[in-house]
């Protein structure tokens, strides 16, 4: 009797995507996964522990780990450390180059204290854009490159999400 | 035994703080009641409580820091009594004036005495008078004008540290190097002490550098006892914000010791301190003692104390409050050594930038010599309007390398999911050889922070098996998702792969 088998692309900690082709069996010592990532054989003896908690045997080294699902990424958390595990072929595989925003973002939730700029302002890298302050402290989001302000979203006072668009640029 | 002239006690407070407090109260059959903000209604410290009121929207300044709403919550509870927690109204003699007029007992210091020793430079002024060793400087204000700074140099030296009179938190706060540097430093100093706590004024000291952060916990009866209930240090900080805190203090001689516990006595006997609190100070490398405040609260950091002298310190501020007497002096003995890290939610790969959010999943470690001091569980929201602390890991054993090998293992088995922490950075840091044999100093993350936040590796072939494990149906007992499987269920050739084909949807977000 064969177990489910799973193929896919996905990548942790921002990392260069691996493909993964792997199957579920039942064994003695719990289930054992085994097939191929990228092109090495993987082979890791797996149970269920507490709630979340999985309970691995990779390779002779003993491994629990917590796992999580929040929205498309998986977390897992092993030694304390959390790793972040992402589709690499699936609905998040898209990404922007760094830099090339045509927007500037909230880098966390929390309430804008200032805003730098007004449209049509000429910014030069490195200028303030705004301010936000969240759990007691302030951070001030700067122009990555030199940009021509074209929008303000929010003014000192609103409360902004994490990735909240704050100031757009002209293209 | 004692008996209580309260029965029901607010809980002033949010967070870890306010869940550790309430677990003392239920201990000695007293009632609790929490507060909340909007953003706290369903929060851990509300679900604990045997009650809680609402005390307005979710920024502090209009909810855990109104006078007025929180002694009206207090009223409205039937409450008798209010702890205070630390941060927030703790320290704050309008808030303890107000409990003490609407007949509520203040679970600190006197309004009094909280009004005689908020001024820190009048508080450094009387101790010095009381002989407990402070840092060069003047002990006035610094006056406007380049006279004034000059003089102040005379007495200080360079390096000079220029402090704010109104507050703490590293705001107002200025290393001056040299002479020429020091009018610009003064001025953006008030500027930003102004802006602050809307007081200006500045005060200058010498800069005692390289230099060990130890404190002393002390608690005060209404009958004039004062009891030294050991040290602790607290030197590995970062941006005045301690990290990790351990008791007793390692390496400090005996005439140190005597020496910090005797200057601690004497600065709360000169400030007619009651209740819990604690005296700071530096410890330069040759032993010298020197005064820096005094907290006028339980510290975030009680429970390592706790540990090595087996007391409850929150019990004990309830029992200073019903007018009971401290033990007599040598009651309490330490043992063996506590070990404290402070888990936060903030990323270190990022700046340590706040972060907020929805936790997941939250795993609270346990184990022999373990406590765990935590505000939140799984599903809980992390607001963005406070501060980051989700939980205190305490680690105790016989010796202090037996207590940071238990500390490591439970730090290594939390699991916070949704929410970035500083969980692997903290392992790290206890991981350094200097930590590792106590060669400790405030500056001691100065310049080593880059090399203990970068994550090493992405985890290889473990994290993408447990999560190929996870999505593809592991069941309980470990065996494959298909065997064992009888009834209607085993006619599914793919039981376990209903998280695998929502993720194949991608339907969240």
């Amino acid at each position: 009797m064969s177990g489910p088998s799973h193929h896919g692309k996905w990548k942790a900690d921002g990392g260069a995507a691996r493909r993964v082709d792997v199957k579920l069996d039942a064994g003695p010592a719990g289930a054992r996964l085994h097939g191929r990532v990228d092109d090495a054989h993987v082979e890791a003896t797996v149970r269920r522990g507490g709630d979340g908690e999985v309970l691995l045997d990779v390779g002779g080294r003993r491994v629990r780990a917590t796992v999580a699902r929040a929205g498309d990424r998986w977390l897992v958390a092993i030694g304390g450390r959390v790793h972040e595990v992402a589709r690499a072929d699936g609905v998040d595989a898209v990404e922007g180059g760094p830099g090339s925003d045509p927007f500037a973002v909230s880098p966390m939730t929390g309430l804008v204290t200032k805003v730098h700029v007004a449209a049509g302002a000429a910014v030069a890298k490195g200028a303030p854009l705004f301010a936000v302050e969240a759990m007691k402290m302030e951070y001030v989001v700067r122009a990555d490159r030199d940009v021509v302000v074209d929008a303000v979203k929010a003014a000192a006072g609103d409360r902004v999400a994490v990735g909240a668009v704050v100031v757009t640029f002209r293209a | 035994m004692t008996t209580f002239p309260f029965r029901t006690v607010l809980v002033a407070n949010r967070g870890e703080i306010a869940v550790r407090v309430i677990r003392t109260l239920r201990a000695l059959g007293l009632r609790s009641v929490a507060i909340h903000s909007d953003a706290d209604r369903d929060a851990r410290h509300v679900r604990e409580a045997d009650a809680a009121e609402r005390v307005g929207p979710p920024p502090p300044r209009e909810s855990y820091l109104s006078v007025e709403a929180v002694v009206a919550a207090a009223k409205r509870a039937g409450a008798q009594a209010v702890h205070p927690g630390y941060g927030f109204l703790s320290e704050r003699h309008d808030f303890a004036k107000a409990c003490e007029d609407a007949g509520l007992v203040f679970v600190g210091p006197s309004a009094a005495v909280l009004d005689g020793s908020s001024d820190k430079l009048e508080v450094k002024a009387k101790v010095a008078a009381a002989g407990v060793p402070v840092i060069a400087g003047p002990l006035g204000a610094l006056a406007e004008g380049d006279a004034a700074l000059r003089a102040a140099a005379q007495a200080t030296g360079f390096p000079m540290l220029l402090k704010a009179i109104g507050g703490g938190g590293g705001r107002g706060l200025r290393v001056v190097a040299r002479a020429e540097d020091l009018a610009a430093a003064a001025e953006s100093a008030r500027r930003e002490a102004g802006g602050a706590f809307g007081d200006a004024r500045l005060y200058a000291e010498a800069l005692v550098r390289p230099a060990r952060h130890v404190e002393v916990q002390i608690l005060a009866d209404a009958f004039g006892a004062v009891r030294v209930v050991g040290d602790r240090d607290c030197s590995v900080q970062r941006r005045h914000q301690k990290v990790v805190e351990e008791a007793p203090a390692p390496n400090l001689s005996d005439a140190t010791r005597r020496t910090l516990h005797e200057a601690a006595r004497n600065a709360a006997r000169a400030l007619g301190y009651r209740n819990a609190g604690t005296v700071e100070f530096l410890v330069d490398p040759a032993g010298r003692v020197y005064f820096l405040e005094v907290n006028r609260r339980l510290q975030v950091e009680h429970p390592v104390t706790e540990a090595v002298f087996g007391v409850d310190l929150v019990a004990w501020q309830l029992r200073v409050a019903a007018g009971e007497a401290l033990p007599p002096e040598g009651a309490w003995t330490p043992r063996g050594h506590a070990v404290e890290v402070r888990v936060c939610a903030e990323d270190p790969a990022n700046q340590f930038m706040p972060a907020s959010g929805t936790i997941r999943r939250l795993v609270e470690p346990v184990g022999p010599g373990v406590r765990v001091d935590g505000g939140f569980v799984g599903g809980d929201e992390v607001p963005p309007f406070y501060d980051s602390l989700l939980m205190k890991v305490i680690a105790s054993g016989e010796t202090r390398e037996a207590a940071l090998a238990r500390l490591d293992a439970a730090l290594a088995t939390t699991a916070v999911l949704g929410v970035r922490t500083n969980v692997a950075f903290l392992r790290r840091v206890l991981a350094d050889p200097d930590f590792r044999a106590a060669r400790l100093s405030t500056d001691f993350l100065d310049g080593r922070v880059e090399g203990l936040v970068a994550d090493d590796g992405d985890g290889g072939d473990a994290v993408l098996a447990a999560v190929a494990a996870e999505l593809l149906g592991l069941d309980r007992r470990g065996a494959g998702p298909a065997a064992g499987a009888v009834g209607p269920a085993a006619a599914d050739p793919w039981p376990g792969l209903a998280g695998f084909r929502l993720l194949e949807e991608g339907v969240d977000r």
